[in-house]
C-alpha cells in the first residue's frame, strides 16, 4: 500500500466514522441543538474540503507524474507510472458525483432553501395570530422593548445545518461509492444504519399513525416553527403530524413539491435502471425503490418526530450508494457486450 | 483534468467554505431562546435577593430589576406560556402592577384561548 492509498483509506474511514457519529447523534439528540448541528456541519464541511482538495490535488499531480514517467520507458518506471495511473482512475471516480442528476438535485434542494426563507419571512397571518402578536407589541412598547418575532431569518438559518449535512453526505457518499475497492464499506455501514433504525423504531412502538382527516394543503405556509403557536391559538388541531403535513403547514406546497421533485428524479432514475434488466443492476435499483417507497410512507402516514432527522440522513446517504450503483454495474455490461 | 470537473471542484470547495463559515456563525450565535433564558434565570436572582430584604427601599430595586429581567427574558421568547405565567406571579407578588398583569392576563388568554383558568 502506498502513501495515496493509505490516506485515501483513512479519508474513507474518516467518512465512516463521521457519519455514524452524525446518525447516533440525531437519534439521541431529540432537541436538535443548534450548536451541535453547527459543530457536525463544520467537521461534513471540513471533511469535504479536504475530499475535494485531495480530489483536485492528487489528480493533478498524478497526471503529471504519469506524463512524466512515460517519457523515461524504462520497465520499472512503466509499472510505477501503471500503479499511479489505477490510482488516478480511482480518484477520476471520485468525481463521478458531478454528473446531470446531482446538478439537478442540487438545484431543487436550493430552490427548496430559498423557498422556506422566503416563506418564513412573509408567512399567512390569520386573524387570531396577528391580533395576539398585536397584543405582544403594544405590551412590549409599554416598555420601550421590541419582541423577538418568529418570523425571523435566524430561525430558519438555525434549520439549515442538517439540509446542508444530507447533502455532503449524499456528495460523499456518492464519491466513496464509485472506487470499486471501498464501495463495500460504505454501504454496508449505511444500509446497518437504515436498518438499525427501522428496528428500533418497530422495538419501541414509534409507529404512530396519523389522522388522515386533518390533511390540509396548503399553497404559502405559516412559516417555520410556528406549529406549537398555531396549535396554542387554535388555528390547526392539537394532534400529532406526519413531516409532510408539517411541511405544508409551516412551508406550504412549494416546499413539498421540491423535496418530492428529488424524490422523483431519484426514482426515475431507478426505474430505467430497473427496465434494463441486467440482474445486479436492477437489484440495486428495486432496494432503491423499497427505500423510497419506505420514506414515503414514513413523511405521510408515521406521526412526527425529533429523531426522525436521523432516518432522513441515512435513508439520504443509502439512496446515494443505491443510486451509483444501479447505474454503474449498467455501465461496465454495457462495456463487455461492446468488446464483444 | 477536464474541465467538467474542474467546475466541479470549485463548486464543491465554495459550497465547503460556505458550510464552514456558516457553521462557525452559528457556533457563536446565542439564539433567542438561549438570551430569554439567561434573563429569565437574571430574573429569578433579583427576585429571590428582593424577597430577603423584606420591606425596604432595596427590595424594591431589586424587585423592579427583577421584573425588568423578566420582560426582557419574555421580549426573547414572547410566545412561550410559561414565561408568560411565570411574569403574571411575579407581577402579583405586589399589587401595583395591576395595569400590567392585566395586560398580561390577556394576551395568556389569546394564546390560550380555550383555557378558562390561566395560572
Amino acid at each position: 500500500m502506498n502513501k495515496a492509498e493509505f490516506k485515501n483509506l483513512l479519508g474513507q474511514l474518516g467518512f465512516v466514522i463521521l457519519m455514524s457519529l452524525t446518525f447516533f447523534i440525531l437519534f439521541f439528540e431529540h432537541k436538535g441543538d443548534v450548536h451541535v448541528m453547527a459543530v457536525l456541519l463544520l467537521l461534513w464541511s471540513g471533511f469535504l474540503l479536504l475530499r475535494a482538495l485531495w480530489l483536485g490535488d492528487v489528480l493533478r499531480f498524478t497526471s503529471l507524474v504519469i506524463r512524466k514517467k512515460q517519457r523515461e520507458n524504462l520497465p520499472v518506471s512503466l509499472l510505477r507510472a501503471m500503479n499511479e495511473k489505477k490510482m488516478s482512475k480511482q480518484l477520476k471516480n471520485g468525481m463521478r458525483p458531478f454528473n446531470i442528476l446531482n446538478t439537478a438535485l442540487f438545484v431543487l434542494i436550493f430552490g427548496y432553501i430559498v423557498w422556506i426563507a422566503i416563506n418564513t419571512l412573509n408567512p399567512i397571518i390569520d386573524r387570531q395570530y396577528l391580533e395576539l402578536m398585536r397584543e405582544i407589541h403594544l405590551y412590549f412598547s409599554l416598555y420601550n422593548l421590541e419582541p423577538k418575532d418568529m418570523m425571523n431569518i435566524n430561525f430558519v438559518l438555525s434549520k439549515i445545518p442538517l439540509v446542508l449535512i444530507s447533502v455532503f453526505c449524499f456528495f460523499l457518499s456518492q464519491s466513496y461509492s464509485n472506487n470499486r475497492s471501498e464501495y463495500k464499506v460504505v454501504i454496508k455501514i449505511t444500509a446497518a444504519l437504515f436498518v438499525f433504525y427501522i428496528m428500533s423504531m418497530i422495538w419501541n412502538f414509534q409507529i404512530i399513525p396519523i389522522d388522515m382527516g386533518s390533511y390540509k394543503i396548503i399553497l404559502h405556509g405559516y412559516g417555520y416553527g410556528h406549529t406549537e403557536i398555531l396549535q396554542r391559538v387554535g388555528l390547526i388541531p392539537d394532534q400529532e403530524f406526519s413531516s409532510m403535513q408539517l411541511r405544508l403547514l409551516s412551508q406550504g406546497l412549494p416546499a413539498a413539491l421540491f423535496l418530492y421533485g428529488i424524490g422523483m428524479l431519484i426514482g426515475l432514475s431507478f426505474i430505467l435502471s430497473l427496465v434494463r434488466l441486467h440482474h445486479q443492476q436492477s437489484l440495486y435499483a428495486g432496494l432503491g425503490l423499497v427505500v423510497l417507497t419506505m420514506m414515503l410512507t414514513v413523511d405521510n402516514f408515521i406521526a412526527y418526530d425529533s429523531n426522525l432527522s436521523a432516518f432522513w440522513f441515512t435513508s439520504w446517504s443509502l439512496l446515494a450508494c443505491l443510486l451509483v450503483f444501479a447505474r454503474k454495474r449498467g455501465q461496465r455490461i454495457y462495456r463487455m457486450h461492446m468488446g464483444v | 483534468m477536464d474541465i467538467a470537473q474542474k467546475i466541479g471542484l470549485g463548486v464543491t470547495l465554495s459550497i465547503a467554505l460556505i458550510g464552514i463559515i456558516f457553521a462557525l456563525y452559528l457556533i457563536f450565535y446565542e439564539t433567542p431562546r438561549e438570551l430569554s433564558e439567561d434573563y429569565s434565570s437574571i430574573g429569578v436572582v433579583y427576585l429571590t435577593k428582593s424577597n430577603e430584604e423584606k420591606d425596604s427601599a432595596l427590595a424594591l430595586s431589586f424587585y423592579e430589576q427583577g421584573l425588568q429581567a423578566s420582560r426582557h427574558a419574555l421580549a426573547h421568547n414572547p410566545y412561550d406560556h410559561i414565561l408568560w405565567s411565570r411574569h403574571l406571579s411575579y407581577l402579583k407578588m405586589t399589587e401595583r402592577q395591576d395595569a400590567e398583569a392585566h395586560h398580561v392576563l390577556k394576551i395568556l388568554h389569546r394564546l390560550h384561548p380555550h383555557k378558562e383558568q390561566v395560572e
